[in-house]
């Protein structure tokens, strides 16, 4: 065991646990092993290979913030957003909250839907109610979603939000997110809640056709939003 | 280099070095050295955290396997399907920026 290459990994570990730990550190370590060869070949001195190779590095703190941010921070809202969901369920025995928000899909002069936007005015109450903290920004022009310490921001025009940029938003806080289509309706899934998003319209019907293939259960990957929506 | 920049646009960088070939980290970095004639230094430790993040959203996957050289095994980055379309968009919108900034009268 060398200790300046413990020392190195356990500072650039420091803060991850379990599984990631191990991982990152097993990573850290075989890729500066890598280095230290390659020095080693060029005809350093062990000692001095491994100085080098882990100079290569740089500050372990940086490292160990880094992961912490990829590794640790989503776990934290994700067990926040089960808690709080859980929460919501023993407090709602009498099954899930309905709601309505009625929009229009708008469409251009070829049938093309354009922007589908909802009112986040008939959002707020069932948002609240699922335990999301919902604040507008000072200047207006976004919401932000607050679980715990964590936030999502979504942009607001007047008065109103892409369903789009919802959903991403929503999934961004960890909680269950999904999104529901029958012949001409649109329903938002959020924890317990269900919201009616669309008047039932010619429109909902072509937005429901060109919205593209994301499944109508749970969203449990962010990025399907973005790519898929 | 603004640090800035860079940072703005690493996962960029790392898609496009991974578009070609799986790399593990310090073959990533060296690629994006060389690639740009130094233009790019990147600290090796720094670009560990991005593709753990790059990984959790499936735009890479990641296989462990022993190098030419010996020694333990290094994780392999490899671009997905879902990282190329990513990529594609990534590119879209650096060129739209930067078409955006020459017209202000940026460059030139």
């Amino acid at each position: 065991m060398n200790t300046q290459l413990e020392q190195f990994l356990h500072k650039a570990t420091r803060g991850l646990y379990g599984q990631d730990r191990s991982t990152v550190r097993e990573e850290l370590r075989s890729n500066i092993e890598q280095l230290m060869l390659e020095y080693q070949e060029e005809g350093d001195s062990e000692q001095v290979a491994l100085a080098r190779a882990i100079n290569e590095f740089g500050n372990p703190k940086t490292i160990s913030a880094g992961m912490a941010r990829v590794h640790n921070i989503p776990k934290i809202v994700q067990r926040i957003g089960l808690m709080a969901v859980l929460v919501g369920f023993f407090i709602t025995p009498f099954g899930s909250h309905h709601a309505s928000v009625l929009a229009t899909p708008w469409l251009d002069d070829r049938g093309t839907v354009k922007t589908f936007t909802v009112p986040i005015s008939g959002l707020e109450v069932p948002l609240h109610r699922a335990g999301l903290r919902v604040k507008n920004s000072l200047d207006g022009t976004g919401l932000t979603f607050e679980i715990g310490d964590e936030w999502t921001y979504v942009s607001v025009f007047e008065g109103s939000v892409e369903v789009h940029d919802l959903l991403s938003g929503l999934c961004r806080t960890g909680f269950p997110v999904g999104i529901e289509t029958k012949s001409d309706q649109v329903a938002l899934l959020f924890g317990k809640n269900r919201i009616e998003l669309a008047t039932p319209s010619e429109s909902t019907q072509a937005w429901i056709k060109q919205r593209g293939t994301i499944s109508d259960t749970l969203i449990t990957d962010c990025f399907d939003v973005y790519l898929k929506l | 280099m603004d640090p800035n920049l860079f940072k703005g646009n690493l996962e960029l960088i790392l898609l496009s070095i991974l578009e070609r070939e799986e790399m593990y980290g310090i073959e990533i970095a060296k690629a994006a050295n060389e690639r740009t004639d130094g233009y790019f230094v990147l600290n090796v430790g720094s670009l560990y955290p991005t593709l753990h993040k790059l990984e959790q959203q499936r735009q890479v996957t990641v296989d462990s396997r022993t190098t030419a050289r010996g020694g333990a095994p290094v994780r392999y980055y490899k671009i997905t399907v879902a990282g190329r379309k990513v990529l594609t968009q990534k590119r879209k919108a650096y060129a739209e920026f930067h078409n955006a900034i020459t017209a202000i009268g940026g460059a030139g």
